[in-house]
């Protein structure tokens, strides 16, 4: 629930809510997070440009007060390349799911880390196609069960963090819904960031992934992440359970 | 300087410079390419010029979609299998109204083909390769002065129709080499509507279908009337771009061809009817009123047929099809298909 008259409602749009999501989602505790990242770093509707892909997280980019583009299936990356291209001042943020970014838009990924321009991408990572009803996403841990894998995914999931931290210099963090004080620190730190920056967000999705691994409620689901994910701070080198920063590089960020 | 010496693809990039393009992105092709290396050069030496080198097809299309939403006057070239790829970004420009120019510098496929022998295969692809409903507007001249002065007219009409216009284009047009006259191909110019730049106001664009920026997506009534609102303003709109040269020579029958085949008919049969539609889709007004009075049209191409059944359809009446496929087409075989399908009661064959 967003309270009518708060500062978090101020920059949703009219029409915007209630929104498209499941009770238990993680994605309104992220665009509270980024807006107050926002909110703080005057990253305002003169100044800055949304973009995402398909699928439940890239929804968003049209519920705020903002230009946005919601781009085809994994696309998002290379409009805001030819974006930021023609409008440099602009800040471009990126904010859409696993399946867009890594899935579908993987390829495009690795070139947007190799070009390193001032874009910040927000993943939304619920390790699922929510959208779609619940499908492997190529984020999803080995074995895990959805209704296109029955007997178990037999792949290891894509590598964000190691294939974000390729090049140097680099900004990767990790956050959680669980924690979304640290959430919306490292958010702030992506946008101030001069560089190409990534955030990855370990979401929840109760209604097509943790539901079908026998999870009863949401609640179940945010203890277990809880204790499972640890907060590090800035480090080196983040596990796959460890919630923090990863950056690296001089302050002009120049390669 | 009045007169220039260019080639197809030099024509192209110098004549959408001219109408004001500054952003060019996209991938190397061939028989494309000398568009794209022609850009990364202007982008060296001229302020303001951008020029991105992308991953693939489908990040250009893309990226060219992002420069036209930031308010840049922008163009891709490709070839068929480029072509292939963009289509679907195509989709999203048309949905989002994003205006941008697509160039199929055409060769023979599918696939790799016959990378450095031109075709007119792709006819059909970019008519209708996307998926849904919608309008395509695909232009095709068959000169390299034409090259130059209509890239100009397509980057006009794709502002003042907000959305994606395809300039087609063949490896044989692309790499002839020809004087273009800069005073006598001159367009008149227009005034570009270009829309304000994204990020700094609260606009939404996407590919659903939404009713100023809100989603429409279980909107029947509504996608009815947007449907119909898009096809009456290009409808309109488009009358100002009837580009096509008819050349009446009172025969029984009318050759239709465009591109560079429609040079060899001409020089072939300098004697008979004529029509060489530059503008292809949406099919020219008075398509109908010319062919009329004619008792044989014949539609030459270099590809199956393509042009051939679209223009048999909207006729209503059967057209004789003579197609050349395999990229190399002389004239003296021109000549030996055309009587072989043309029974001898029209003389002038």
């Amino acid at each position: 629930m967003i309270a009518p008259n708060s500062k978090i409602r101020s920059y949703y749009k009219d029409g915007a809510l209630p929104t498209i999501y499941c009770p238990g989602c993680g994605i309104g505790i992220i665009l509270k997070a980024i807006i107050s990242a926002f909110d703080e770093l005057n990253f305002n509707n003169t100044n800055t440009c949304l973009l995402s892909g398909i699928g439940c997280t890239a929804r968003a980019s049209g519920y705020l007060k903002y230009d946005s583009i919601n781009a085809i299936h994994g696309r998002a990356l290379p409009v805001a390349e030819g974006f930021k291209k023609v409008r440099p001042h602009i800040n471009v943020v990126v904010f859409s799911g696993d399946g867009d970014i890594v899935g579908i838009g993987g390829g495009h990924l690795l070139h947007s880390l190799r070009k390193n321009n001032n874009i910040t991408v927000i993943m939304n990572n619920n390790l699922t196609f929510g959208m779609t009803g619940g499908q492997l996403s190529p984020t999803a841990p080995k074995g895990t069960i959805s209704i296109t894998s029955p007997s178990g995914s037999e792949f290891e999931p894509v590598d964000v963090k190691s294939l974000t931290t390729i090049h140097t210099p680099h900004f990767f963090a990790r956050g959680s819904v669980v924690y979304p004080d640290h959430l919306s620190e490292i958010i702030k730190k992506a946008l101030k960031w001069p560089n190409f920056s990534f955030v990855e967000i370990i979401s929840v999705c109760f209604t097509n992934y943790y539901r079908r691994l026998g999870f009863k409620n949401c609640g179940e689901i945010y203890r277990h992440l809880q204790k499972n994910l640890e907060l590090v701070g800035s480090s080196d080198d983040l596990k796959p359970n460890q919630l923090g920063m990863m950056a690296k590089g001089g302050n002009d960020g120049k390669r | 300087m009045a007169k220039k010496v260019y080639s197809g693809n030099q024509a192209i990039l110098e004549g959408a410079l001219k109408a004001g393009l500054n952003f060019y992105c996209g991938y190397p092709i061939t028989p494309s390419s000398e568009i794209m290396e022609g850009a990364s050069e202007i982008a060296v030496k001229k302020d303001g010029f951008n020029f991105i080198q992308f991953e693939d097809e489908i990040a250009s299309i893309n990226g060219l979609i992002g420069a036209s939403l930031g308010g840049a006057k922008c163009m891709t070239a490709t070839s068929g299998p480029g072509a292939s790829l963009m289509i679907e970004g195509l989709g999203l420009a048309y949905m989002a109204q994003t205006p941008l120019i697509l160039v199929d510098v055409q060769r023979v496929g599918p696939s790799t083909g016959m990378p450095t022998l031109p075709a007119q295969g792709d006819i059909l692809q970019v008519y209708h390769g996307c998926h849904g409903d919608y309008q395509s507007i695909v232009i095709y001249p068959s000169s390299v002065a034409e090259c130059y002065q209509y890239i100009q007219e397509a980057i006009y009409l794709s502002f003042d129709v907000r959305q994606p216009v395809i300039f087609l284009s063949d490896a044989y047009l692309g790499h002839l080499r020809e004087t273009v006259d800069l005073n006598k191909n001159k367009v008149v110019k227009r005034k570009i509507k270009t829309q304000e730049p994204w990020g700094n106001k609260q606009r939404h664009v996407s590919g659903l279908l939404n009713k100023n920026g809100e989603p429409k997506t279980k909107d029947t009534e509504y996608y009815r009337e947007y449907y119909q609102q898009r096809k009456d303003k290009l409808s309109k709109i488009i009358k100002d771009y009837q580009f096509y040269k008819y050349d009446d020579k009172k025969t029984d029958a009318l050759i239709i061809s465009y591109g560079f085949v429609s040079r060899l008919v001409k020089s072939v049969y300098p004697r008979v009817s004529t029509l060489t539609p530059i503008l292809l889709f949406p099919i020219l007004k008075n398509m109908r009123e010319i062919c009329q009075p004619y008792k044989k049209i014949i539609v030459v191409e270099a590809n199956d047929g393509q042009y051939a059944q679209i223009v048999e359809s909207y006729l209503g009446r059967s057209v004789i099809k003579i197609n050349f496929l395999g990229g190399r087409i002389g004239l003296e075989e021109l000549k030996k298909t055309i009587q072989k399908e043309v029974s001898n009661d029209s003389p002038q064959f």
